[in-house]
């Protein structure tokens, strides 16, 4: 059914000049996958989403945050058919997305995406260590290698060993390795061992407890010393009867001589089948809201998930194209399976199931993208560039810079707010509730004498007001049900100024804001 | 066997309650939990009190520092100086003298005091408060668990619900008997609340429409715990309180924070956390000038604590723990630095038994000479003594998740 629709975003795909542009050949691969699948099941997927909801998705996406009211107006005033793949292109190229990115892999890494100890300190060198890593475009392996097996003596890796340091600085060593083989395990070869930690997989047969001692291994000889200011891995000599490393597929090594580089040499290759499908299957559940496996971190022969041709053969194309993270999240993007509505119209007990990604998923916002959401709703995002301004730091042509992004991703406020509403089990908890109802942070930006309330004060048309509350804070125009509802209760608000504040609570309070639909 | 749970209570929104914000928590209900409910008071020695300067003085010794002995109700069992209410209730509580654990750092060592598990990505342990929250309150009922006392301790990764999710996370209150930042105290601020509210439901019907319906639920639900803490919020209020009341647990922040746990407690917050001012026990160089005043205001504010929950008819019902992340090293030079080998905590309530010494150190307490206890032993008997089956297994991801690792961690039997 889309295939005629298709033809103009491909074509339009070929005009594009970028470095690393996507490669039309893979969206279509996307789709060719996940549409038979559909066929053999009969189910007939959810259309395109509208443009308003594309916009916001794609800059939650790419930059971690919503479009400003200016930036959506913009968009959804532009008449182009491809306006769509034109906007993935632009934004891909922001250096914003570094922001947001080095964040997301952090997550994977299994070292909390805002760290606490953040705050206070001016940098925190992982995160900058990742975001390096993705404005060059580093390969996932060198990526990988170099997080494993950082040279210090290379500028660009040295902020690297923070990522090991970070479970084995700790004085109980044992903890600290077993926690690295952990994290390992699963962000690199989507593998859960802790189970295997004590006894053999409870309901994994191939992962025994020497595939998990065997991981451990690797990091049995490392040491984290503190030099020239800054953490570095050093391996000491193996203890006599050390465990020897292994890799998932049995491959042993003598103990000595560098058990990580031996790591990164022999499972961080092309051929290393988990190495490629673990991070695709993470890179396809950020965008699809689910993986084509899942667990993410359950590959193995028994689990399958729900569509093994097209993982197989994505994860081929991204280590023959040198592991291009770029080029895989690009594809991925373009691909109709991305662009669907969350919404579905048939009847509710029909509803597909998720696994066949026929309608989109809601995917609660990450607790770094609520943050800036609030940022941007409540326009306290000129606040923070007047003051990156004060301190002189650049200012982009589009979009904000890196250097204001990290200014406020370094204060106290946003560590909060981003860490009460860090992912995991319920989207939104009564703790989210409570900071959205009386933190005061959120009363700050909620005050009547600047940023959006101010302007939504000064606006006498209830309707133009309703409109500019929308655009800023859910990035699209009200329906006219919704245009009365907020006339309704501007009319019978005591005080316009209390109303204003009511309508952005409201808004930024609500499911749609909380998610990316 | 299990223990009682709280009663489910509707959900704010959509019930009748949105017609008024009071009255939602009647006091019959109150006497019911009361009776029932298991609940539990955390009292975390942030940043590890010293063994010999506590429960475990070695007088005479080479290792003694500078305070004397008292004795306790326990006959021939000696405190610090400087706690002689904790001396004078020595026989309604439980004192472990021979804790062992790992790590001498303090951020380590903290999560592994809370959680029973070293610090690790991905999916952390929970606090074992947060694990009580999960097994013994209804999933209707919020907050479960507060942590009362400096924000300092959030910055330092302290446990919170971990993999049972950020649901299990605690309340905050930022100490000094303060409500969460920003908690509305007036009536006109829960008038605002509950205008918003409504124009919140008014505006968010359009993207129901074909949305899935089972994430939308929990959104809306948070927002109706809300509506029941405002409810609720008088507890917060503790200048209500009589004079007589207060007075006993010192006009210290710390002492506010017990006096406001002992409410918590009774008024629908089970599970609380109270942290002392961040490394306040962490003595290195100047234990003589700070010592004495550091225990004494802690030894004021806990014995006015546990004499309250007696005199209230809730020590049955609740566990109160003393400890810290470890102990303090025997060499004393002015200070002492940290020692994980052998050191020392208190718990009592909750049906556990009185004027019990568990474990004894060496004369010089140098080292551990009988029953050396693991953080997981402790976590087993509070999880025994509060109705939670240690040995569940909660499902991760698919994967089956013990509260407490596998094989570890045995009850101190003495104790329950």
């Amino acid at each position: 059914m889309n295939r005629k629709m298709r033809l103009l975003p491909v074509t339009a795909l070929a005009f594009l000049a970028g470095p690393a542009a996507a490669d039309p050949r893979v969206s279509q691969l996307i789709d060719d996958e996940i549409n038979a699948r559909l066929r053999a099941e009969n189910v007939t997927p959810a259309s395109r989403a509208d443009d308003a909801t594309l916009l916001r998705r794609i800059y939650l996406d790419l930059l971690g945050r919503p479009p400003s009211a200016t930036e959506a107006q913009n968009f959804l005033d532009d008449v182009a058919d491809d306006k769509v793949h034109r906007l993935i292109e632009r934004l891909r190229l922001y250096p914003e997305t570094a922001a947001h990115w080095r964040r997301v892999i952090a997550s994977w890494l299994q070292v909390a995406d805002v760290p606490k100890r953040e705050r206070g300190l001016d940098r925190n060198e992982l995160l900058d260590y990742l975001a390096g890593a993705i404005a060059e475009n580093k390969g996932w392996d060198v990526v990988a290698r170099e997080l494993l097996d950082p040279d210090s003596a290379v500028p660009g890796q040295r902020k690297a060993a923070a990522y090991l340091s970070h479970f084995l600085r700790g004085d109980d060593k044992k903890a600290g390795r077993e926690a690295a083989a952990i994290a390992v395990g699963s962000a690199f070869f989507g593998v859960q061992l802790q189970c295997a930690r004590c006894h053999n997989h409870p309901t994994v047969p191939a992962w025994t407890k020497a595939h998990f001692d065997g991981l451990r291994a690797f990091f049995d000889q490392t040491e984290v010393t503190w030099t020239d200011s800054a953490d570095t891995l050093r391996d000491k000599s193996p203890e006599k009867n050390a465990i020897k490393p292994m890799l998932l597929d049995g491959t042993r090594f003598e103990p000595g001589n560098g058990p990580r580089a031996k790591l990164a040499r022999h499972a961080l290759t092309a051929r290393a089948t988990h190495f490629k499908r673990a991070v695709v299957n993470r890179v396809w559940n950020q965008f699809l809201g689910r993986g084509l496996i899942e667990p993410v971190d359950m590959i193995h022969d028994g689990n399958p998930g729900s569509h093994p041709q097209l993982l197989a053969l994505l994860a081929d194309d991204f280590a023959a194209n040198r592991f291009n993270f770029d080029r895989l999240i690009a594809s991925i993007m373009h691909s109709e399976a991305y662009l669907r509505s969350a919404r579905w119209t048939g009847p509710p007990d029909r509803r597909p199931a998720p696994e066949l990604f026929a309608v989109a998923q809601l995917r609660p916002l990450s607790g770094p993208q609520v943050a800036w959401s609030v940022v941007m709703a409540t326009r306290y995002d000129r606040e923070i560039v007047a003051r990156s301004r004060e301190l002189a730091l650049p200012q982009p042509a589009r979009g904000l810079s890196l250097e204001a992004r990290y200014l406020w991703e370094s204060t106290g406020d946003y560590v909060k707010l981003a860490d009460t509403f860090r992912a995991g089990g319920s989207p939104t908890t009564a703790r989210n509730a409570a900071y959205l109802t009386f933190d005061p942070f959120m009363k700050k930006l909620l005050d009547p004498s600047w940023g959006l309330v101010k302007e939504l004060t000064g606006e006498t048309d209830d309707e133009a007001a309703g409109m500019l509350a929308y655009l800023a804070i859910l990035n699209r125009r009200p329906n006219l049900d919704e245009s009365e509802a907020v006339r309704a209760h501007m009319k019978t608000a005591r005080d316009r100024q209390e109303a204003c504040q009511d309508l952005t609570w409201a808004l930024i309070a609500s499911a749609e804001f909380r998610f990316n639909h | 066997m299990a223990a009682p749970r709280f009663p489910s209570r509707r959900a704010f929104l959509g019930s009748a309650a949105l017609a008024g914000l009071s009255g939602l928590f009647r006091p019959a209900v109150a006497a019911e939990l009361r009776k029932h409910q298991k609940r539990a008071i955390l009292i975390w020695m942030a940043g590890g009190p010293s063994q010999f300067e506590t429960w475990d003085p070695k007088p005479g010794q080479w290792t003694a520092g500078p305070h004397a002995t008292i004795p306790t109700a326990i006959p021939g069992v000696r405190f610090d100086e400087y706690m002689p209410r904790l001396a004078g209730l020595a026989d309604k509580m439980v004192v472990v003298r021979t804790v062992t654990s790992k790590s001498q750092e303090h951020e380590q060592a903290t999560v592994t005091g809370m959680s029973g598990t070293p610090p690790a990505g991905g999916h952390p342990a929970p606090s074992w408060l947060s694990v009580c929250a999960h097994e013994l309150v209804d999933d209707g009922h919020w907050p479960a668990f507060a942590a009362l006392g400096q924000p300092a301790l959030a910055e330092y990764r302290m446990p919170g619900g971990g993999f049972l999710g950020p649901r299990y996370d605690p309340l905050l209150c930022p100490g000094n008997g303060n409500p969460p930042e920003g908690f509305p105290t007036s009536g006109a601020d829960g008038k605002m609340v509950r205008r918003r509210e409504a124009l919140r439901d008014r505006l968010g019907s359009d993207f129901r429409f074909g949305h899935d319906a089972d994430r939308l639920a929990g959104h809306d639900a948070a927002f109706g715990q809300i509506g029941a803490l405002l409810d609720r919020g008088r507890m917060f209020d503790l200048s209500r309180l009589p004079i007589r009341r207060a007075e006993p647990y010192g006009n210290t922040p710390f002492g506010r924070d017990c006096l406001l746990a002992c409410q918590m407690v009774e008024q629908g917050v089970p599970f609380v956390l109270i942290s002392t001012p961040w490394l306040e026990w962490d003595l290195h160089t100047d234990l003589k000038s700070n010592q004495s005043k550091v225990t004494a205001k802690f030894d004021t504010a806990v014995g006015a604590l546990v004499n309250d929950l007696i005199a209230r008819g809730l020590w049955e019902h609740t566990l109160v723990v003393l400890m810290g992340e470890f102990g303090r090293s025997p060499n004393y030079s002015g200070g002492r630095d940290h020692w994980s080998k052998c050191w020392s905590m208190s718990f009592g309530g909750a049906g556990t038994r009185g004027g019990v010494v568990v474990g004894a150190t060496s004369d010089k307490g140098t080292e551990i000479k009988e029953r050396p206890v693991t953080v997981p032993d402790l976590l087993v008997t509070f999880y025994q003594a509060l109705g939670v089956d240690p040995r569940k297994e909660v499902d991760v991801q698919g994967r089956p998740t013990p509260f407490v690792d596998r094989g570890a961690g045995a009850p101190i039997k003495e104790a329950l």
